[in-house]
């Protein structure tokens, strides 16, 4: 029995074709963090007028809340699989967006698709 | 940021661990984090199955399989001669 | 230049004029003198190199075989205890054929424990691969480390010198100390084949197909034969040089003799006198003494006792259930012997007891009134 990331043999894998639920994501390779809430503009000031209540993010804020994404079923090439195959089996490019399974030499162990902290990674039977 | 795929993989693919082993991705990362310019000692235990049966290896770089218990003293032998040869840049 | 040391301090010196620069040892006793000079001469630098003071004789083994295979001259010295320690590292150095040397005093094995001579320990590791040499005294043991070195060189097998505990260790005699420029002649510092290539890296002891192992053994067998004349020659050359030779086995007034005494190592010394003395008094008497035990010198044997009829065995070991060992092999070596003489074992010395001249003789002559072959070892416990 094979097995081997979603996708076609040795080019580039599709994104996942179905929503990625919370219960799929690897959390450990996240830290816990709260979400950033806008600043809003305090009660007194906000009954006297009609200024917009929600303040906005300031440029930090804003970096660090969307920071928060887990690219859940996106591939963002953050190599954990790469890092993770005790075969060496997987490449990436970046450059390119390719990524790259030798079938030959996979064990179809599927450290990869555990380690994968968005789900990207799919196992299936090859005959 | 560098990508990895720059540095060689010392533990070449198709070595004969079992699927998913925590020691081959141990070792071929410290192996990639040593560099090709690195003498391994290897003893008895499931790294010498992963070198596989000669006229084979799986071990990019020059390594030694000793006996059991003696990694140690391999090594150190190995370092004190380089030094005596005064080869001991690396 | 002529000094007065102990046999391990021959030993000792030995190694420093063939400019070993890779020791790694433990000390035993009664080995403890060679290590500790070698340990004072590294400490202060007269002897140029690196003495690792390994945690046990089979980390000992272990490093000279990893600094032989880097390819530098190595050197390592125990005794009983410690020769057992490493004895599966021993059967390693052969197999990968590093020309290790390593100087072993002859104690006797425990349980009980003991410290003196008996040449078990060294025996009982006769099948690892090893060559082995047996030295009459302290004098024999300096010459035989230089040669061994030539040796192990040529043939890429290790070398084990044998000297006994007590009786050669550490007896005081005059010993010759050759000049260093001869050493230097006759035995060059040399670069070893470096085994652990950076740019092009190979896998040094693999695992392999049952065929290969079987090739290599066989190979190895080959140059284990070729050291019989290897050192033949390289005795000659040493004699040539130093004006000392030993020969692989000697022959003492062996012409007519109606018996042949057959030792090895400090016992030769003793039976010499022997010989000498019964010749005066009349008796056809002679001595063998075997100086190469592995590989053994059948030849060289065989035709010393061509055409005699009775040999005593002088053992100062003892194999439980088989006999002494050096009759063991002695035998097997007359076995197409067409003389067929009848050979005796006599176990003399086992635990290092003393044999006298007065023991010697009850041998020879307890040898010649024997009529009956004899399968068993014959014990003298004096």
């Amino acid at each position: 029995m094979e097995a081997y990331p979603s996708g076609r043999n040795g080019g580039d894998w599709p994104e996942a074709k179905h929503t990625i639920p919370f219960s799929q994501i690897n959390t450990l390779y996240f830290d816990h963090s709260k979400r950033i809430d806008m600043r809003k503009l305090g009660r007194n000031k906000a009954l006297k007028g009609f200024s917009e209540i929600n303040l906005g993010l300031t440029s930090d804020e804003a970096t660090r809340s969307s920071s928060r994404c887990f690219s859940c079923g996106t591939c963002n090439y953050c190599y954990n699989c790469y890092f993770f195959c005790p075969e060496g089996a997987i490449s990436l490019d970046p450059l390119h967006r390719t990524k790259y399974v030798d079938l030959d030499h996979c064990k179809g162990c599927g450290t990869c698709a555990k380690a994968c902290p968005r789900n990207v990674v799919e196992m299936r039977d090859v005959p | 940021m560098a990508f990895p795929e720059q540095e060689p993989n010392l533990l070449r693919t198709g070595h004969a661990a079992c699927a998913g082993c925590g020691l081959a991705i141990g070792m071929k990362l410290v192996l990639q984090a040593m560099g090709p310019r690195t003498i391994a000692v290897i003893v008895p235990s499931c790294e010498g199955a992963i070198g596989g049966v000669y006229p084979n290896t799986s071990y990019g770089v020059a390594t030694i399989h000793s006996a059991f218990e003696i990694a140690a003293p391999t090594a150190a032998g190995i370092a004190n001669a380089l030094k005596i040869q005064g080869r001991d840049d690396n | 230049m002529k000094d007065f040391m102990t046999g391990n301090h021959a030993v000792a010196n030995a190694v420093k004029l063939c400019r070993t620069p890779f020791i790694a040892a433990y000390p035993i006793t009664p080995q403890t003198a060679i290590y500790e000079k070698l340990s004072e001469w590294e400490a202060s630098g007269l002897l140029k190199g690196i003495m690792m003071r390994t945690e046990s004789e089979h980390s000992a083994m272990a490093a000279c075989i990893a600094a032989s295979l880097t390819g530098v001259r190595t050197f390592t010295a125990t005794s009983s205890q410690g020769l057992a320690l490493m004895h599966e590292m021993l059967h390693f150095a052969a197999g990968c054929r590093a020309p290790v040397v390593m100087a072993n005093v002859n104690r006797l094995l425990a349980a009980p424990w003991g410290f003196w001579a008996d040449q078990l320990d060294s025996l009982s590791q006769r099948d690892t691969g090893w060559i082995q040499f047996y030295c009459e005294n302290g004098q024999e043991a300096l010459d035989t480390v230089i040669q061994a070195y030539r040796i192990a060189e040529q043939v890429y097998l290790p070398v084990m010198i044998s000297l006994e505990a007590f009786f050669v260790s550490h007896f005081m005699e005059v010993v010759d100390l050759p000049e260093q420029e001869q050493v230097d002649r006759f035995l060059p510092p040399i670069d070893l084949p470096h085994k652990f290539d950076i740019d092009k890296p190979g896998f040094l002891v693999p695992v392999v197909s049952s065929e290969l192992y079987r090739k290599y053994k066989h190979i190895a067998q080959g140059s284990m034969d070729s050291v019989k004349k290897v050192a033949v020659t390289m005795d000659q050359e040493f004699e040539k040089e130093f004006g000392r030779g030993y020969g692989i086995v000697e022959v003492v007034m062996l012409e007519d003799a109606e018996i042949v005494l057959v030792t090895a190592g400090s016992i030769t010394s003793t039976t010499r006198m022997v010989v000498k003395d019964l010749r005066k008094q009349g008796h056809k008497i002679g001595l063998l003494k075997i100086r190469l035990f592995r590989p053994f010198p059948v030849e060289a044997a065989r035709d010393a006792l061509r055409g005699k009829t009775r040999v005593a065995i002088i053992d100062r070991n003892i194999s439980l259930g088989s006999g002494g060992i050096f009759c063991q092999e002695l035998r097997a070596a007359l076995i197409h012997s067409p003389d067929h003489p009848l050979t005796y074992s006599y176990i003399a010395g086992v635990g290092g007891t003393d044999v006298t001249p007065e023991v010697i003789q009850k041998i020879a002559f307890d040898a010649l009134s024997r009529k009956e072959p004899m399968d068993a070892p014959i014990w003298i416990m004096e």
